[in-house]
Order: C-alpha cells, then sequence, then structure tokens
C-alpha cells in the first residue's frame, strides 16, 4: 500500500505533535507540583531542567520571572513557537489538512482539544487545569485512534511519529535530569520517573532505590516500559518494516543499529561518563533516523519516479539528497 | 410550537408553506403538526446543538480578508423545506433536459467546430468576447461530453410560484456538502420530523460523483479510472467542502505539489513513487490551473496539466472553458440552445433577461435602472451585483456609467419576487425568501441529487441568499411519491402525543 507522501508526511507529524502535546502537559504539571513542595531556592534549578526537556530556551527564566504560575503558563499557551498551545494547533493544523485519511470520532476528538485549547480563559483555567485538560483530551484522542483508524499506512505514519516523539523526548528528559539522581535527593529521581509515567514501574521493578542507573535501565532499556527509548525502538522497527522497507532500507539500519545497541547494552556496566555519551549517541541516531524516514518515504520517491522516466539527472527536482 | 400563523407575515410574496389565504398547503401539514409538537425553547437549543455539532466537527467555511482566517458555519434554519414529488418530477426533466443541452453547447463550442454558431444561432462575438470562454481549451476532447460532471443551477419561484433558472453554476458549484452534512443534522436531532421515512436521501452523492468522474475517464484509463480531487489548500473558503468530496469518493485529496506532469501524463506523489492519475475532479479555477497555459505566478496548479488532457491521459472536470456557457448573457441563449441540440422546448423557464449590448434593450434599461436588477455576467457569489429599488441615485449613476463604457459586461433582469418559507427566528416563525441550487451530475448519463441546496436569506427582506453574504441553509425534502391518505378537515390524521 502506499499512499499520498504529503499527507505520509502530515500525519507523522500529526503523531509527533500529539505526543508532544500530551507529554508538556505531563511535565509541566509533573514541575508545577512538585514546586508546590518544595523550598524556593529549588525553584531556579527545577524550571531551568524542565525549559531544556521542553526546549525552551534558558533566556525564558529572566524575560518571564522565577514565578511558578507564569512559567508554566509561558510553557503552556505562550505566544510563539514550543508553547503546548503551539504544538496543538500544529497537530489540529496537519489533521485539518488531511481529514480524509483520519476516522470521523478521531478528528472530532483534536477538534474538541483545539476548541477548548486555544481560547485562554483565566478565571476557570489554571497551570493545573490546563496540564490535566490537555493530558485528558489527547489520551481520549490516542485511544479514539486506537479504537477506530484502519492499521494502513496513514496509521503507521501516525504511529511512527508517536513513538519518535516519544523516544526522543525521553533521551532528553535522561540527558538533562541523570546527574541529579542521588539516593539521597528522592524528589529528584521522582520527578524524573514522574514526567515519564513510570514511577510506579520503577517501584515495582527495582523495589527500592538504590543505583541511579536504574532509571537509565527503565528508561532506556526496558522492553515493556512504554516510555523506554528501547521499547519505542522496537515498535518503529515493527512499523518501518510493515510499510515494506527492507533490511537494506536506511531507516531500518539506523533504528536497527540503535535498538542492538540497547538491546543488548547493559547500564550497570556503565559509568556516568559512558552513559552520558551512550544519550549523545541514542539522541544521534533518533535524528538520523528522521532523515532517513523523510529521504525514503517523503522525499525519495518523487527523485525516484522522475529519474525512471529517464529524465537528465541533472534536471531532477530531487539531484541532491 | 405556536401556531404557524400566529403573527406570520405574508406580505403578498409567494409562501412555499402557505396559501394567500393563510391554508397550510398539504405538503406542509404533516411537517408542521410535528413541529407544534416540539416547544419553542426545544426547538432554539435543538439549533444551538446543531451549531455546536458543526463547529466541533469543523464544518466550516473560512472568511477571506480575515487575517486569522476566521472559520465560520453557514447556519441551518431548521425548518426543512418540502417538495411533492410531483413538483420534482418536473424540475429533475427540466434540470437534466438543461445541463444536457449544455452539455452539448460546451462540447460543440470547444470540440464540435461550434456548429450553433455557424448556424446564426448565438452571435459568434457573444461567445468569443465572454471572460469565461477559453481558446486553450479548443480542440480538447472529453468523453461522453461530459464537460458539466457537477452542475449546480439555481433555482427560484416567482410572485405566482413558478419555478425558474436564475443562474447556471458550471465551473465549481459548491454547497453539496451542506446538504448532506444539513440532513445529518437534522435527522440526529430531530428524528421525529421524519418519522414515516418518506423523505429522499441525499448519503450517496459520494458514490453518484465517483462514478460520473469514472465514467469520464480517458479511453487508455485502466477499469477502474485513478480519480483525485484537487483543492487550493487549507486556506481556501470552500476546503471543508473538499475534504469531504474526497472523504465521500475515498479517493486522495491532492493540491497542486502532490502533483507532477510529465510525458503528457500527470502523476501523483506517493510514498511508493508516482503513481498515475486518469481524472482531476479540480476546485482551483481556470485561471489558476496551469501555470503554462494560463497565469504563470500561479502556484495552487500543475504545469502542464493542459498538456495532459489535450494528449487524451486526463480528463479534467469539470472542463476548462465551461464559464462561457454560465456567462450570464449566453444564459439568455439556453433556450435556444435546447431548442437547438434537443428539439424540444424549455421545461424550466429562464427568468427574462435584457442583453445591454443590444442598443433597443439597453436603451429600455437605462431608463428603468431604478426599478431593475443589473448583474455582471461573469461573477458568481452575488457579488457586482445591484438591486435598482434599494440602490442609491449615486449607485445608479455611477452603474449607467460603467454599462455604457462596458454593455457587454451587463446584464438587466426584473426584480424578482423570490418564494419565502418560514424560518425559526427568534422563537417565532417569519418569512425569509429562499432559492434552491440542485446538483446535476453528468457522466454515463445525467442525474439530479433529489433536492439540493436550499439558501435563505436570513436578514428580513434580503434578496441576497449567497453564504458570502449573509445567508444561511436548510435541509430539503424531497417526499417519496407514495401519496399519503389526505386529511380530514384539513387536520393531521397522527399526531405525536409525547412532546420531546
Amino acid at each position: 500500500m502506499v499512499m499520498l507522501a504529503r499527507s505520509a508526511e502530515d500525519l507523522y507529524w500529526v503523531g509527533r505533535y500529539l505526543e508532544r502535546s500530551e507529554q508538556m502537559g505531563r511535565i509541566i504539571d509533573v514541575i508545577y507540583h512538585r514546586l508546590l513542595e518544595s523550598p524556593e531556592d529549588e525553584r531556579e534549578a527545577c524550571w531551568s531542567d524542565a525549559l531544556a526537556m521542553l526546549g525552551f530556551e534558558q533566556s525564558v527564566l529572566e524575560t518571564v520571572g522565577l514565578d511558578n504560575e507564569a512559567l508554566a503558563s509561558h510553557c503552556l499557551a505562550g505566544a510563539g513557537d514550543g508553547s503546548a498551545l503551539d504544538a496543538v494547533q500544529r497537530l489540529r493544523f496537519n489533521s485539518r489538512g488531511n481529514r480524509e485519511h483520519l476516522p470521523i470520532e478521531l478528528w472530532e476528538e483534536i477538534n474538541r482539544l483545539w476548541l477548548e485549547f486555544r481560547i485562554p480563559d483565566p478565571d476557570t483555567m489554571d497551570a493545573n487545569g490546563w496540564c490535566t485538560l490537555l493530558r485528558r483530551r489527547c489520551q481520549n484522542i490516542v485511544g479514539t485512534a486506537d479504537a477506530t483508524w484502519i492499521r494502513t499506512d496513514a496509521w503507521m505514519y501516525f504511529t511512527i511519529g508517536r513513538l519518535h516523539e516519544r523516544a526522543l523526548l525521553t533521551t532528553k528528559v535522561l540527558a538533562v535530569r541523570h546527574r541529579q539522581h542521588l539516593k539521597d535527593r528522592s524528589h529528584e529521581w521522582t520527578t524524573t520517573l514522574r514526567c515519564c509515567s513510570a514511577l510506579q514501574a520503577h517501584r515495582r521493578q527495582f523495589a527500592g532505590y538504590d543505583d541511579a542507573r536504574s532509571i537509565v535501565s527503565l528508561l532506556l532499556h526496558s522492553e515493556a516500559a512504554p516510555r523506554s527509548v528501547n521499547f519505542c525502538i522496537r515498535h518503529l522497527e515493527e512499523s518501518i518494516t510493515q510499510l515494506g522497507a527492507d533490511v537494506s532500507a536506511r531507516t531500518r539500519r539506523v533504528i536497527g543499529r540503535l535498538g542492538a545497541t540497547l538491546r543488548f547494552g547493559d547500564p550497570f556496566e556503565l559509568g556516568d561518563p559512558e552513559i552520558d555519551a551512550l544519550l549523545i549517541e541514542v539522541e544521534t541516531e533518533l535524528r538520523r533516523f528522521g532523515a532517513a524516514l523523510a529521504a525514503e518515504f517523503f522525499l525519495l520517491p518523487l527523485e525516484n519516479g522522475l529519474r525512471s522516466l529517464r529524465l537528465g539527472a541533472a534536471d531532477t527536482i530531487g539531484a541532491v539528497e | 410550537m405556536a401556531e404557524l400563523t400566529a403573527g406570520y407575515e405574508h406580505q403578498g410574496f409567494f409562501d412555499e408553506a402557505l396559501t394567500a389565504d393563510g391554508e397550510v398547503r398539504p405538503h406542509y401539514q404533516q411537517l408542521l403538526a410535528r413541529l407544534e409538537d416540539i416547544t419553542a425553547p426545544n426547538l432554539v437549543r435543538t439549533g444551538t446543538q446543531i451549531e455546536d455539532q458543526f463547529i466541533r466537527q469543523g464544518i466550516t467555511f473560512t472568511v477571506y480578508g480575515d487575517d486569522d482566517g476566521v472559520e465560520r458555519t453557514f447556519p441551518m434554519d431548521l425548518i426543512p423545506r418540502v417538495i411533492p414529488a410531483s413538483e420534482w418530477e418536473m424540475l429533475e426533466r427540466g434540470l437534466i433536459q438543461r445541463t444536457t443541452a449544455l452539455n452539448a453547447f460546451l462540447d460543440d463550442i470547444y470540440a464540435g467546430g461550434a456548429n450553433i454558431v455557424n448556424d446564426g444561432i448565438i452571435p459568434r462575438r457573444l461567445i468569443v468576447s465572454s471572460e469565461g470562454y477559453r481558446p486553450e481549451a479548443v480542440g480538447i476532447d472529453v468523453p461522453a461530453g461530459g464537460r458539466c460532471v457537477v452542475a449546480g443551477i439555481d433555482l427560484i419561484r416567482d410572485g405566482d410560484g413558478i419555478y425558474r433558472v436564475l443562474e447556471d453554476n458550471l465551473r465549481s458549484p459548491s454547497g453539496v456538502s451542506y446538504v448532506v452534512e444539513n440532513r445529518q443534522a437534522m435527522a440526529r436531532l430531530l428524528p421525529q420530523l421524519f418519522r414515516d421515512g418518506r423523505v429522499r436521501a441525499v448519503s450517496n452523492y459520494g458514490e453518484l460523483l465517483l462514478s460520473s468522474l469514472r465514467a469520464v475517464a480517458p479511453l487508455s484509463a485502466p477499469d477502474t479510472p485513478n480519480v483525485v480531487v484537487l483543492t487550493p489548500g487549507v486556506f481556501n473558503s470552500a476546503y471543508f467542502e473538499h475534504v469531504f468530496l474526497a472523504t465521500q469518493m475515498g479517493v486522495d485529496l491532492v493540491e497542486g505539489r502532490d502533483l507532477v506532469v510529465e510525458d503528457h501524463i500527470l502523476y501523483v506523489r506517493t510514498t511508493g513513487g508516482l503513481r498515475r492519475v486518469d481524472v482531476v475532479y479540480r476546485r482551483i479555477d481556470d485561471d489558476f490551473i496551469d501555470p503554462v497555459v494560463f497565469r504563470a505566478d500561479s502556484t495552487l496548479g500543475v504545469a502542464g496539466l493542459m498538456s495532459a488532457a489535450r494528449a487524451g491521459n486526463l480528463t479534467i472536470a469539470n472542463a476548462v472553458g465551461n464559464g462561457v456557457a454560465d456567462d450570464k448573457a449566453v444564459y439568455a441563449y439556453v433556450p435556444d440552445m435546447v431548442k437547438y441540440y434537443l428539439g424540444e422546448e424549455m421545461i424550466i423557464p429562464n427568468v427574462d433577461t435584457y442583453l445591454l449590448e443590444d442598443h433597443e434593450h439597453r436603451a429600455h434599461v437605462l431608463s428603468r435602472l431604478g426599478e431593475l436588477v443589473v448583474k455582471p455576467v461573469a461573477e458568481a457569489g452575488g457579488y457586482g451585483l445591484v438591486i435598482g429599488p434599494t440602490a442609491t441615485d449615486q449607485e445608479l449613476a455611477d452603474l449607467a456609467v460603467k454599462i455604457e463604457a462596458d454593455p457587454r459586461n451587463f446584464i438587466a433582469q426584473e426584480v424578482l419576487q423570490l418564494s419565502r418559507h418560514p424560518c425559526l427566528i427568534d422563537q417565532t416563525f417569519q418569512a425569509r425568501h429562499i432559492d434552491l441550487r440542485p446538483f446535476v451530475l453528468s457522466g454515463a448519463e445525467t442525474k439530479v441529487l433529489p433536492g439540493g441546496l436550499t439558501r435563505v436569506a436570513l436578514k428580513k427582506g434580503s434578496l441576497v441568499v449567497n453564504s458570502s453574504q449573509g445567508g444561511g441553509s436548510k435541509d430539503t425534502w424531497i417526499m417519496e411519491d407514495r401519496s399519503p391518505a389526505p386529511p380530514p378537515h384539513g387536520k393531521p390524521v397522527h399526531r405525536e402525543s409525547e412532546a420531546i
């Protein structure tokens, strides 16, 4: 099965923006609530981490000020690129441009999130309310998609977008936070796990906290935790295979190699500097995967098609890769 | 719901639901009886629910000239318009007749040697001076002569209740999505109105359209031709309709950037390479469709599209150059076309039209400018229309200058007494002017979707029904031909006991 290349790319981004919206809701919620019960001197470091995880500039701390509510609403509904509102708008825009691929129920859920989220009503909504709304709506969207969407290519690209975004974010969370996971600072490591919905899973699996590397093990290497990078990579590989990419395809090679590194690696053998290096490698490879995906499914077909029409190579639109 | 007749003003217009004596017409009796069982606040609440549903489902059009590209709904009035089977049977025949003649005319002009001109029926000058005439399309064949695969023929009823054709829309007539969505919303929220199931369905439009589009595919196309819908994109006012059409047909909705022409063949870019397209149902104007042939600065179209059509590898629907047949001056010749091509008399008459290029007509019109409606010949959507009785002296003086400068660009008609229909406004029934746009599909055979889009001028006293100018719509019911037993003493036989 093939589909319109533009739609495939847009649906991949629908998946990414959906995942990003939900994660932003969760991370801001976790940070906001943690600071309600923390000494004031932790506020700056905590928000600094949050901004780094969410992809904001550190200068936001100065422009917005060290106010919990103000920072939260800046991240949620601030003007400009990168806020949760921005992600929701892009999610809805990409969906609207591809409505014919989405089940009507799913489109309505996405549109509903956008309708409820785009008009800020400070009287009834505080940071807590926004985050709850965002997470619940996003979970509704995911559930509706799962229950209504036929599993053809369109679904695959959407799923790939979600898994890819999630793997990138979990890697980012670990990179920003893992040096702070000291045994005697439980509010630090529990914050990280909460940001990835993994606190309960960690308690069940490790029963107590001895070693910061248990967090790396759960969030990077676990095959069972849905937000672990390894989990995402295994499912990415499956989806790519179902789209018809053979073993020689760049997407499969990039993701397969990365998968092997995580599957056969053991964080308990590594020291902190090696974990830092590993996280950088994972992020780099995930970005390469994105580039390979675009070249293989969104761009290259045009180039291949034109070549097969025996145009001179110099004339083809895609002569440069 | 309060009695329909209470406070309802007749004002001498033809009313669809009531006779001049204030009696409910037979085909409205059952509907109005059922409406009476619903209290006014409930009806208003249902209206709000429908509005919310349209917003939630994104059934909207975009208003131009607004930075945010605000999406608005097309307001739907809750009181359906009812057309009895016998009336519809006549309309259907008339619409098929007219569309057949218009298709024959276009095929004659572009691919048949323009016999109608050579035989002196229509002046050559009128054709070549039409803005919609595209010499670039001469010689391009369309299989089955299906140049207007989709035609929207605007009908009105005059003061005597006689149906007349107001204008033809043969380029990209829009509005059919509202016909289907209005019906769905009505059936979901006011199911009690439909209880005896005699209203003809409209939900199969997608299948009808797809089979018509496949029927005009090039001869070289495979058995199941690849059809796509071409849209200018998400910022277009009618984008929802484009999505609707692609979804209903189950085909790709593409933009110009998704398409490429090589060796006179049109391809769509897919994740698996280029895939051939046989029929493109385009919702882009001629001017923008192919920068090689028409506007070079257009980024909406596809370079080489016309060459693919000319080579017989692609059908563009509706065909390029159809605007010549919905030119409002050419309109006056449609009765002649019907006679010339079909040897028949018009079933649904035109509105009497003055061609301002004609010296006598022009002198007559200029002397009565304040009493007539003047329209530019190539505009759609009610733009540029001047209604004499409501225009200021300055507007009329300006118009006279414009007419003298370019008489070919205008036509004039008597002010029409558009029929009226009860609408739910401020919790009461009030009469508003309406028209009807049925959709006629041509392909292997010519078919009419039962009903069409009833547009309402929601502003009191207004005659302009266009969505871009404050119009709304109504669900339109064509009744099955199963005559109900006549109710005794003019009262409905059967009544629902409980109100909702």
